[in-house]
């Protein structure tokens, strides 16, 4: 039950502290033992400098009552006893008179001076305060004296009176803390009193020698005095201690104590009236006794004091080593505890920073290096995992966890990419078988459109081409994605018409494009494939976002960069953020993500603009559609006239034919064309439409199959056109051969007449016409 | 698989320049169209150019039948030259006809050609002479 409280007492607490810093937490806690031990130290201090005080006070006392009070006394105790002795008004008594007065100064001056009276606890002020009053009966007590009026022993019980009262304001000074000093001051208090009972004996026993006789009254007086001088002696001697009663008790031994000892028995023995002891042996032998008796109060005075020095030293001491010892537990603890507290809290810290850099940063980058296409799953710099912190203990050990959640990070974004990249080739692979059964299906269609002089069969043929073109974009669009270079390249640069119609081309609604008359700028050759692909996404979002009556406009413009091409649809355009999200991903294509199939179109896009640093950026057009901009780089659009391209893209392939035209291709292709038999009235027909027949590739074999599938009646019906194709051949060979007879040496006359085919005839006349046009 | 001759081609077009075909579809040239909107072009049918090359002409292709047609040729001969087919090439003849940019001289029709019987008399009238 306790116990559960408790901890939910802990809870709570650590419930509240959960918004602390580690290092709030740590601070507190080396605060509060440090708080704790300061605390005790001043405590400890203050006890040990309460004590050292008393020490002081008390010596300031004891300066006061002790030395001055002292004097005051023994003059008081002097003047007490001439006041009786002598008679009034002698020399002696005014002098003693004086000098008391001297010393009441002194005393009275000394208590002011000391500022005792501040310090004194109420008790002890009011005996102070009584002595004070009753030195001031003094003046009084002397004018009785003088007077005569007063009874001796009453004038020595006014004195005495005083003298008591000084005794009792000396009654502090005996209560000290330590016990040996209590105990010498309690003997020497005791000494003093039984100096003080001698001295009063005197004054009494002096009053009776000068009156020279005793009355029973006075008879009774004496005996009670000497009585209680004996005891007060006897008590004295058992209290002072050790060193000390030791003169106090050979006072008491020697030979003048036994004769004033004997002088106060003749005194209490005899029967009143005449005074039997000598007043000047008794003088003599009282004051020895008493000088005695000062002299020994006074060493035993020196040595209390110097006990009293040393002891208030050691109390010093004793407080200044307390205070330095409780100084350095604190200080040695506050180092320790900021020293320790600071270590965790900076590899705390530590851990933190490089935690959060590697959760917000590291990873975050290496997941997104391996995601892109290509990356290098075994780069180090990408798989590597930095350790977060040393060490064995709980914090090492949360780094090392924090280090192993990161590795298995790292390896499950490894074992994507690899995934990924084995999809990309899976991809890549149908992606390229698609493209070349499709490239050699155009191929064929190719041909076929080239032998068929039917209109109906030219259109059936042309929508199977248009279809064809468009898988080959798709399939084209596949090998972007995966990552790789679409399947056709030009080393030659392509005129920007050119390729605006490649791109028109090759999508669905191409009738809807308009193109409008562009500029006279060619594209170089490396990137034609790509802004091909690239012109193609854009109209093909264009016709698609559009409604199917709206055209779409393709319009360009030299800028200072390059060229700017302009897609404008007339759709509906779109929204802000759309657009905003949409040339967000142009300008950044992001990966690839399988999991989203929508908008490939702009992803290809962006892949593509990106390869050849091209900018796309798509805006709203003022006809409330979208128009791309699609700025291609100087360095891609050349501009310059005189360069040696191939004027017309549709002519392009036929350029390098020319070239190559040796003698034996013609010859052999010749002969497979004869191999197929008269009866292919096609290729008699136009005999240059034959292409070269690669090795390595199928067309020849296939056109074969499907030139000999035809039906033979359709070229029949045009028999007509054949006779004026053979003739129109057998003109543009004779052409030919005149013009070489007139232009070329007599070097090439081995070339048989009938043996350069119209189709290489025709690659070199349109090459040089061409060029002579351009 | 291994035999596919794409296997392990991973940078690089496989087909380069004319391998690739034509950048411009055929169909894009007429822009679908097949047949001639008023005449049908014979393949001797002599066409000439009346214009030189217009700046506003519609195509490149037009461009290269005027520039070819500068001096008198048939349409099997354009036809081969431009390197299209002749399908194309009729339509695109017809366009630059209806623009009046070329002139066409048909070969007299055989059907108006002087018959057998009456060379055979003409013969004989001179034999007679």
């Amino acid at each position: 039950m306790f116990d559960v409280a408790v901890s939910r007492t802990l809870d709570v607490v650590s419930v509240r502290n959960r918004g602390w810093s580690i290092r709030a937490k740590i601070m507190t806690l080396a605060v509060v033992p440090l708080v704790a031990i300061t605390g005790l130290s001043v405590f400890g201090v203050a006890v040990s400098a309460g004590d050292a005080l008393n020490l002081l006070a008390a010596r300031n006392y004891e300066q006061v009552f002790g030395g001055f009070g002292e004097r005051l006394m023994v003059e008081i105790q002097r003047e007490r006893r001439l006041s009786v002795a002598e008679k009034p008004g002698s020399v002696l008594l005014s002098d003693q008179r004086k000098s008391t007065d001297e010393r009441e100064q002194q005393f009275r001056g000394s208590l002011t001076g000391s500022k005792l009276r501040d310090e004194l606890p109420p008790d002890q002020l009011q005996n102070v305060d009584a002595f004070v009053a009753a030195l001031n009966t003094l003046p009084q007590l002397r004018l009785d004296v003088d007077s005569g009026k007063a009874e001796p022993f009453a004038v020595v019980r006014d004195y005495s009176e005083i003298v008591d009262r000084l005794y009792r304001a000396f009654t502090p000074m005996t209560k000290l803390a330590d016990p040996d000093l209590a105990e010498l001051a309690h003997g020497i208090f005791a000494i003093s009193r039984a100096r003080e009972m001698m001295a009063r004996e005197d004054a009494v026993i002096s009053s009776v020698v000068a009156d020279g006789r005793v009355t029973v009254a006075e008879q009774n007086q004496l005996l009670r005095t000497i009585g209680a001088r004996r005891q007060v002696h006897d008590e004295a001697l058992g209290s002072l201690p050790a060193p000390h009663n030791e003169q106090f008790r050979q006072i008491f031994d020697s030979e003048t104590y036994r004769t004033l000892y004997a002088m106060e028995e003749t005194l209490s023995t005899t029967r009143p009236g005449k005074v039997l002891i000598d007043a000047a042996i008794w003088r003599g032998t009282n004051d020895a006794i008493y000088k005695q008796l000062d002299a020994t109060e006074g060493a035993a005075a020196g040595a209390t004091s110097d006990l009293a020095n040393e002891l208030g030293i050691a109390a010093f001491a004793q407080t200044i080593v307390a205070a330095l010892l409780g100084l350095l537990c604190a200080a040695i603890s506050l180092v320790l505890a900021l020293r320790t507290g600071r270590s965790v809290v900076r590899r705390l810290e530590r851990l933190r920073v490089s935690a959060l850099e590697v959760a917000h940063e590291r990873l975050p980058r290496a997941i997104a290096a391996l995601r892109q296409p290509g990356a290098l799953v075994n780069d180090p710099s990408l798989t590597d995992v930095p350790l977060v912190a040393v060490g064995t203990d709980e914090v090492g050990q949360v780094g090392h966890a924090f280090g192993a959640v990161q590795r298995t990070a790292v390896r499950a974004a490894v074992d994507e990419a690899v995934l990924r990249r084995g999809i990309s080739e899976v991809f890549l692979n149908i992606a390229r078988r698609s493209q070349a059964l499709l490239h050699r299906q155009l191929t064929l269609l190719d041909r076929m459109e080239r032998r068929t002089t039917e209109p109906q069969e030219l259109e059936d043929l042309f929508r199977l081409d248009h279809m064809a073109t468009r898988m080959r974009r798709h399939a084209e669009a596949l090998v972007i994605l995966a990552g790789a270079a679409p399947g056709r390249g030009w080393r030659h640069p392509v005129p920007v018409i050119d390729v605006v119609r490649g791109a028109t081309s090759e999508i669905e609604d191409y009738q809807r494009v308009t193109i409008d008359r562009l500029p006279d700028v060619k594209v170089v050759g490396r990137a034609v494939g790509d802004v091909i692909h690239l012109l193609a996404e854009l109209l093909e979002n264009s016709t698609s976002f559009a409604p199917p009556h709206t055209r779409v406009r393709v319009f360009a413009e030299q800028v200072g960069n390059g060229l700017a091409l302009h897609v404008e649809d007339r759709g509906l355009g779109m929204s802000d953020a759309e657009l905003a999200e949409a040339n967000g991903k142009l300008a950044e294509p992001p990966a690839f993500d399988p999991a989203s199939s929508s908008r490939l179109g702009l992803l290809v896009v962006a892949r593509l603009a990106a390869r050849q640093g091209i900018t796309v950026r798509l805006r709203s057009s003022s006809y409330g559609g979208i128009t791309a901009v699609v700025l291609i780089p100087a360095e891609l659009a050349l501009t310059d006239p005189t360069d040696k391209g191939e004027p017309l893209g549709i002519f392009a392939p036929r350029a390098p034919r020319a070239v190559e035209a040796a003698p034996a291709v013609p010859v052999e292709e010749q002969t497979v064309d004869l191999g197929n038999g008269g009866g292919d009235e096609t290729t008699a027909l136009l005999p240059k439409r034959v292409r070269k027949a690669s090795p390595e590739t199928a067309p020849a074999a296939e056109e074969t199959t499907v030139s000999l599938g035809e039906p033979a009646p359709v070229p029949r019906q045009r028999s007509a056109d054949q006779v004026r194709t053979m003739m129109s051949a057998f003109q543009s060979g004779t052409v030919r051969g005149r013009a070489k007879a007139s232009t070329e040496s007599t070097a090439n006359g081995d070339e048989p007449a009938t043996a350069p085919t119209p189709q290489d005839s025709a690659g070199m006349e349109d090459s040089s016409t061409l060029e002579g046009r351009a | 698989m291994s035999t596919d001759p794409l296997d392990g081609v991973e940078e690089g077009p496989a087909w380069w320049d004319h391998e690739a075909g034509p950048v411009v579809r055929p169909y894009m040239v007429t822009g679908g169209r097949v047949r001639p909107v008023t005449v049908d072009f014979d393949l001797i049918t002599f066409l000439v150019a009346t214009a030189t090359l217009a700046a506003d002409t519609p195509s490149p292709e037009h461009q290269a039948i005027l520039a070819l047609t500068q001096e008198p040729r048939a349409v099997a001969e354009v036809a081969s030259r431009v390197d299209l087919p002749l399908g194309v090439v009729r339509v695109l003849l017809c366009d630059l006809l209806s623009d009046g940019l070329i002139a066409r001289y048909d070969p007299p029709p055989t059907d108006h050609l002087p018959n057998v019987e009456t060379l055979q008399a003409v013969i004989h009238g001179l034999r007679a002479l």
